[in-house]
């Protein structure tokens, strides 16, 4: 894991945006960007050269699924790692979410451990 | 009953007639009318029910229009104000936890250089004049300590403060709760004057499912079967995925 790749938080509550990026930054990631919806996002993405996305689900605007889509569906983005940090949890979701090539998914409320797991598996799986 | 007693009179009355009887067909004349005049006291006695009961309907419509025009916008104004009080709660605790996490590791960085050179002493590998840059640094760092301490004190009491706000929300959000109530009652009342009693008593007792899309945080997941409880659940239904 490239402590300095560029990652991207969007949650369209600033608080939360400010907590994922307290937690990233203990584990050692700062080089953090935000934004408050899908819609916000996408552009920020394809013309920022970032290595990672953290979205949440519910959004006004765009939503974090509808982001995924997005970016799988984009030349440029399509083998950028997702993670969901969401607070929905219906399985139709998840699994929604899985079949959209998402890879990871938090529930809200989460821990920082939960984080920091998560992350670590993903990188594992994409430099493994 | 009415109808059978006022048949039998009717009865009687023919036949007293037919007889030529004719104190008995007065007799039975009185009393067909004396029924129907019982019969017409039944009719206002219904009909005065009646209407005392649209009177109080017609009060419970006021209720719920008094509930639409002034209780629920109240309501959207008080659920507003918990939006923005709990947002402000959160970032007052954030810039002090923001705050202390800078001293603490300031605090921790300088400690540990510290802890370096002194472990240079006890190995006999320092000079007198760096001995004497080590003790004045040292005391620069005791007075730090003392001054941070005294800061990360202030900023845990500006977090703890901040958590003031669970009182004033608490008390806005029960009084919400108390107008929820109000709401459902009006509605209920209104069903049942329409004549839907059987149609709620059936939705009732329907399972409670989630509506299509995006449905936010999840309040009772173990009453749900298409809903998961915890980030177990989610690992376990990835894994179940291939994941």
């Amino acid at each position: 894991m490239n402590p300095d790749m560029k990652i991207l938080i969007v949650d369209d509550f600033s608080t939360m945006r400010r907590i994922i990026k307290n937690l990233l930054r203990d584990l050692g990631f700062t080089n953090t960007s935000e934004a408050d919806d899908g819609q916000t996002a996408l552009p920020m993405l394809q013309q920022g050269n970032f290595d990672f996305l953290i979205t949440d689900w519910n959004m006004p605007g765009m939503e974090g699924i509808e982001l995924l889509k997005r970016v799988r569906a984009d030349d440029n983005l399509k083998s950028m790692p997702v993670l969901l940090v969401t607070a929905e949890a219906k399985k139709e979701q998840i699994v929604e979410a899985a079949q959209a090539g998402v890879n990871g998914y938090i529930v809200k409320p989460f821990t920082a451990g939960t984080l920091k797991e998560k992350i670590e598996k993903i990188f594992e799986r994409i430099e493994g | 009953m009415l109808n059978d007693a006022l048949i039998a009179e009717a009865k009687a009355l023919v036949a007293a007639y037919e007889a030529d009887d004719t104190e008995q067909a007065t007799a039975h004349y009185k009393n067909l009318s004396s029924i129907s005049e019982q019969n017409l006291f039944n009719e206002i006695g219904k009909l005065t029910r009646d209407l005392h009961e649209t009177l109080n309907n017609f009060h419970l419509d006021n209720r719920l229009t008094s509930l639409a025009a002034h209780d629920i916008p109240d309501a959207k104004d008080r659920l507003e104000y918990v939006v923005q009080t709990t947002a402000d709660a959160a970032n007052k605790t954030m810039d002090a936890v923001e705050k202390g996490i800078a001293i603490a590791s300031h605090m921790q960085s300088d400690s540990d250089r510290l802890d370096n050179e002194w472990q240079k002493v006890h190995d006999k590998s320092v000079n007198g004049a760096d001995f004497r840059t080590l003790c004045a640094d040292t005391q620069v760092h005791m007075t730090e300590m003392s001054a941070n301490s005294k800061e990360l004190n202030a900023l845990l009491h500006e977090a703890l403060l901040a958590q003031d706000f669970q009182d004033l929300t608490g008390q806005v959000i029960n009084r919400v709760i108390q107008l929820v109530q109000d709401v459902e009652s009006g509605l209920v009342e209104t069903i049942k004057m329409f004549g839907g009693s059987q149609e709620y008593e059936e939705e009732v007792a329907k399972e409670r499912t989630l509506e299509e899309g995006s449905t936010g945080p999840t309040i009772k997941p173990k009453e749900l079967d298409e809903v998961v409880s915890n980030q177990d659940d989610v690992d376990d239904l990835l894994s179940s995925l291939g994941f």
